[in-house]
């Protein structure tokens, strides 16, 4: 009898294994004369009639739908999944893998990528050289986002629409009553690096304010300029200069009281850009406003008159960083190459398209001359910052911003290190403890890292 | 016209996959035939069964009595042998197309079900027009004295009702063969006493034949036309209640049937100038012609026999087997005394005749005449009259 | 002395009685303030929910309800019929299939039941996502995606509910009845759904209120199957919402969503919750 149940077992193990083999099989071999020529060489004429884009959000759909005149003859089918937990790159992955068996309707053309896991992408055979397709015109992008939609041996894969460089939103009235000034130069002189920032957080606190009202606000500062990547050629993890000062720096602005230990997303942080908030200055770039600072800036704020619209000034900050930002990528197999070409060359470079876009959609294009445009003019101001031009500041910021060092691990690494070292701050644990939670949980994430020995 | 003629029916078991309540009555197990195919629960069973007739399957548990009626039934897979229902070859046929009806021990009522529904399901299965099944229920009910419970669900009737109900839904739809497993043993003494002259009345009202099993050899009396002894799978005898009573074929059947049981003794037959005589000691008893008759023809010789007696033939008197009342226990019409004979039990009824007498530790003896002796072989148990 | 002893014995039933409302109350208390506070979020507006969490009423109740309703990119109505089709369908599917196969290996003596059984309790051990990985693939392999019959008909196979069911079989329904039920003329098919179901409407009630709010729930299969508009499901859109962009990120919206999502599992329970009667089957065998 148990023999007999050992032999259905293998039986119907290699029946399933068969069913598998030929369910693989079979779609790819069917469709293999439709997808024998390159996708790259193919002529004009033969190129499909949908053209495929894979996104998480409807931003990009918004503008696209707006200031894109796409070609007749071409449907343009979006395939939004949300990016909850890693359901995007999920579904993207599956899309991507199948891409090859796909009907030629169903290929993805074009999918969108954050700066987080961009590289996965970037270095896989996924994704095609878009110089290739004949986007070749890179002179008015920013250098980072160029070096971002590259993989490792310089091929560019794709090109960012938008560009999100950050910079220190301070409040006004904190700097009259502690530097005598809020003109945004001179507060920017007075915060040029990191010690003179230190500085002003001291005057800050004697004042009875906070510098910040997050431990966690300037992370990105720091880690965006960092001079080794989070683990190096050989798998090791390392903690670069730059991230052990922002650790230094966060101990010591938590044990004076220069800050809350409270999360950038929490309430407690964004309650303190309301009216009667104590917090110097925040860290972010243009989308910040609206969407970290609501008790700032919102609509019931201003009601309720709690705001605190027109208290506020941008400027550059001890460290240029970027924050956000949006790629697209070209898929490989696309059947719709000079589509493809043309919707990217769009984004970056059509003066009008770029120019529509951060007149009507508060954007800050990847085109430095729309942008220097706008940033030289002095009617183009932001009620939030009391008419501050804050492009001007971000076009200025936007040439500093390296794109360097990054590894697949990044994410997992910066909020893992982040999460690990609040525990600390807040006095749950000890320092030691805090990394070693913090390389134990990276271990789980990455099983093929290597972590220090506790 | 419904004969149900068994010939051989044989229950084996398997080994593997024996049913789970089978399983777990090891010692139950543990009397029947065991062979190389499995246990056997009934062996060679061959009964005619006339039309109109109520046959009574008793026994103690495990003696396959059920599993013959499961058999009948169609719920249980005969082994070997032949079934048929009115000369018809019933093996391979589905219980739902014998047209035979059972009432079940537990009821098996269907609970979410009105009274009304569940005598109806099994005519609303065979599409009789409503008007019909209404006539049949109604008129169902009426015999069981239920028609006023029939909207209620059966977690509000009583254990008696419920059977009411259970009979009603065999009853409702004229079945051929009307099977009853151990209808009564959930009842309550004075219930179960009250339904069985239900039934003999019930019997009487519906033409048609009946199989009941029960473990109670006073329904078997009672009930049966005839009734079958069964044990260890096998049938012990056939008769009539009276019959088997009278004249019981071997020492298990004599003790099964009658209460209080019978008394044994040791004894010995003899011959004395031709005529068979009984020996216990030195108490003496000559054997009736009719018993002399059939032994003769039989040709036993003397030898070691178990005597039986019933306890209402045992007679105080002179002379005969000596024993110490130990306890008296007055009935009424009766005295029942449980005697020590020797160091063995036994029990004698004897008549008050109007005057209570109390015979706790008193000397008896006790006689009795040649006519109530039940002579059992020692060897095989069987009655030596047969 | 009496009357003391009396005064005595009514203040500490007094007292237990107030301990134990107490209680009660406060059970309740937990229970509901989940619910009282996602009506209260989805009363706020963006700002508000950004600001300090306050137990205010925020007063933009409705306009949250209208943004929601009237989203421009995520169809509220097409999703919650979506969601309503998958999740039903599939509740009633899996119940009523693993109750008949429940029936079947319960009721039935077959040549290698045991091993069915085994095989059906092997397969309840492996987790649910590793089947599911490779489901999606296959679907992908075949082009059957955006079909929601492909969330539907995978249920049919629940290890689990098939378990639960098997159980409460066993508890409750005594052999004798399908034998009486063969007896009255029933063909098997008709006396699992005629007699042994409707014993089991408690059990069945359970888990489709179970398997109903995971389907509902549900959103690492949709998410990967269901990428057109018109199919996508409840827990897919909520999440549309949540990954929307700056400009159009609205938290409130988000609750109130999420309010309008958890209505129709409120109803179904409620629905559902009468069958689930103890004893059903109290009378039907026995004393």
């Amino acid at each position: 009898m148990k023999k007999f149940l050992c032999a259905l077992l293998a039986l119907i193990m290699v029946l399933s294994l068969a069913a598998c083999g030929s369910g693989s099989n079979e779609p790819a071999s069917t469709a293999e004369p439709a997808s024998t020529a390159e996708p790259a060489s193919t002529e004009e004429s033969s190129e499909g009639k949908v053209f495929h884009i894979y996104a998480w959000n409807e931003e990009f759909k918004g503008f696209f739908e707006k200031y894109y005149t796409v070609p007749e003859g071409i449907e343009v089918v979006w395939t939004i999944v949300p990016n909850e937990g890693t359901q995007y790159q999920d579904a993207l992955d599956l899309a991507l893998l199948n891409q090859e068996s796909a009907s030629d309707d169903d290929k993805v053309d074009m999918f969108l990528a954050e700066a987080d896991y961009i590289l996965k992408y970037t270095n896989s055979e996924y994704t095609q050289d878009i110089k290739a397709l004949g986007v070749t015109n890179f002179s008015n992008t920013y250098k980072y986002t160029v070096e971002a939609a590259s993989d490792a041996n310089g091929v560019v894969k794709g090109v960012s629409f938008q560009c999100c460089p950050a910079g220190m939103i301070y409040r006004r009235s904190i700097a009259l009553d502690v530097l005598g000034t809020d003109d945004p130069a001179e507060v920017q002189a007075a915060v040029a690096d990191w010690a003179k920032y230190n500085e002003v957080a001291e005057k800050v606190h004697a004042k009875g304010y906070l510098m910040t009202a997050s431990y966690a606000e300037y992370y990105r500062v720091f880690s965006n300029n960092t001079s080794s990547p989070w683990v190096d050629a050989s798998g090791n993890v390392q903690i670069d200069p730059a991230i052990q000062a922002w650790m230094d720096q966060a101990e010591k602005f938590v044990n004076n009281g220069y800050t809350l230990t409270s999360g950038v997303w929490d309430a407690e942080t964004t309650e303190q850009a309301a009216k009667d908030g104590k917090a110097f200055c925040f860290f972010g770039p243009a989308w910040y406003y609206n969407f970290c600072m609501g008790p700032a800036f919102g609509e019931d704020a201003v009601k309720a008159g709690t705001d605190s619209v027109g208290d506020w000034g941008l400027c550059e900050g001890p460290q240029a960083f970027f924050w956000g930002g949006t790629w697209l990528l070209a898929a490989t197999g696309s059947d719709n190459p000079t589509m493809l070409a043309d919707v990217m060359d769009t984004f970056i470079n059509d003066e009008e398209v770029c120019t529509n876009l951060i007149k009507n959609e508060a954007q800050f294009t990847n085109n430095q001359a729309v942008n220097n445009k706008f940033a030289a003019d002095p009617e183009f101001g932001n009620p939030y910052l009391g008419g501050q031009n804050d492009t001007a500041i971000f076009a200025e910021g936007a040439k500093n911003i390296k794109f360097q060092n990054q590894t697949i691990y990044d994410q997992g690494c910066n909020e893992g290190l982040q999460n690990a070292f609040a525990e600390y701050l807040k006095g749950a644990v000890s320092k030691d403890e805090a990394m070693s939670n913090f390389y134990k949980a990276l271990k789980e994430k990455y099983p093929a890292i290597t972590v220090p020995e506790a | 016209m419904s004969e149900v003629t068994l010939k051989n029916v044989k229950k084996i078991y398997p080994f593997t996959e024996a049913r789970k309540d089978q399983k777990t009555d090891a010692h139950r197990i543990a009397h029947l035939q065991i062979t190389d195919e499995g246990v056997i629960a009934v062996q060679e069973f061959s009964l005619d069964i006339a039309d109109k007739e109520f046959i009574v399957l008793v026994g103690p548990s495990g003696c396959g009595k059920s599993t013959t009626l499961r058999m009948i039934a169609g719920l249980e897979e005969i082994s070997s042998g032949e079934l048929y229902i009115d000369g018809e070859y019933m093996n391979d046929v589905a219980p739902k197309d014998r047209d035979i009806a059972m009432v079940f021990q537990s009821y098996a009522l269907y609970p979410h079900m009105t009274v009304y529904d569940n005598m109806a399901y099994s005519l609303k299965i065979k599409r009789t027009p409503k008007k019909e099944i209404d006539r049949k229920v109604r008129e169902a009910a009426e015999i069981l004295d239920i028609t006023q419970y029939l909207q209620r669900k059966p977690k509000a009737l009583s254990g008696g009702q419920r059977q009411r109900v259970a009979i009603g839904r065999a009853i409702v739809r004229d079945p051929k063969v009307l099977l009853m497993d151990e209808p009564l043993s959930n009842l309550d003494a004075k219930l179960r006493n009250q339904m069985r002259a239900e039934l003999i009345k019930l019997r009487k009202r519906i033409n048609t034949t009946f199989i009941y099993v029960t473990h109670d050899q006073t329904e078997a009396m009672t009930l049966g036309d005839r009734i079958v002894v069964m044990k260890d799978g096998f049938i012990q005898q056939i008769g009539t209640p009276q019959e088997v009573y009278d004249h019981p074929s071997n020492l298990f059947v004599s003790g099964f049937i009658g209460t209080p049981q019978m008394n044994y003794f040791d004894a010995r037959l003899e011959k004395e100038g031709g005529n068979y005589v009984v020996k216990v000691k030195d108490y003496k008893v000559v054997l009736d012609d009719e018993k002399q008759a059939r032994l003769a023809a039989k040709g036993v010789e003397p030898c070691d026999v178990t005597l039986g007696v019933r306890p209402d033939n045992m007679v105080l008197g002179e002379g005969g087997i000596k024993g110490r009342v130990e306890v008296s226990e007055l009935m009424g019409p009766s005295c029942h005394l449980h005697l020590d004979i020797d160091g063995k039990d036994a029990i004698a009824i004897v008549p008050t005749e109007g005057k209570a007498k109390d015979y706790t530790n008193m000397d008896v003896s006790l006689t009795f005449t040649g006519s109530v002796c039940h002579l059992f072989s020692k060897e095989d148990e069987h009655n030596l009259e047969f | 002395m009496k009357t003391t002893r009396n005064e005595k014995a009514k203040l500490s039933l007094v007292l237990s009685r107030v301990l134990a409302y107490g209680f009660i109350v406060f059970l309740c208390f937990l229970c509901l303030f989940c619910f009282i506070l996602l009506v209260l979020m989805a009363s706020k507006s963006n700002s508000q929910l950004q600001g300090a969490f306050s137990l205010r009423w925020g007063g933009n109740f409705l306009t949250n309800l209208k943004n929601a309703w009237n989203d421009a990119s995520i169809n509220i109505p097409r999703g919650m019929v979506n969601s309503f089709i998958v999740a039903m369908t599939s509740a009633v599917i899996t119940t009523y299939f693993s109750a008949l196969t429940a029936y079947g290996v319960h009721v039935y003596n077959f040549k290698g039941k045991n091993f069915v059984f085994t095989f059906i309790m092997a397969i309840m051990v492996i987790p649910s996502q590793v089947s599911a990985v490779g489901f999606i693939q296959l679907a992908y392999k075949f082009g059957l995606t955006n079909k929601l019959w492909l969330l539907i008909v995978p249920g049919i196979a629940a290890p689990v509910v098939f378990f639960y069911m098997k159980q409460y079989l066993e508890s409750v329904l005594p052999l004798d009845m399908v034998e009486a039920a063969r007896m009255d003329g029933s063909n098997e098919f008709r006396i699992f759904n005629e007699i042994v179901l409707p014993i089991m409407k408690p059990a069945v009630a359970v888990q489709m209120i179970f398997s109903f709010v995971s389907s509902w729930n549900n959103f690492f299969m949709p998410a990967l199957l269901l990428t057109k508009e018109q199919y996508k499901t409840v827990p897919i859109m909520i999440a549309q919402l949540r990954s929307a962009d700056y400009s159009k990120f609205d938290m409130g919206k988000v609750f109130m969503f999420i309010l309008l999502a958890i209505l129709p599992v409120m109803i179904v329970y409620m629905f559902l919750s009468r069958f689930i009667i103890k004893g059903v089957t109290s009378g039907s065998v026995k004393g």
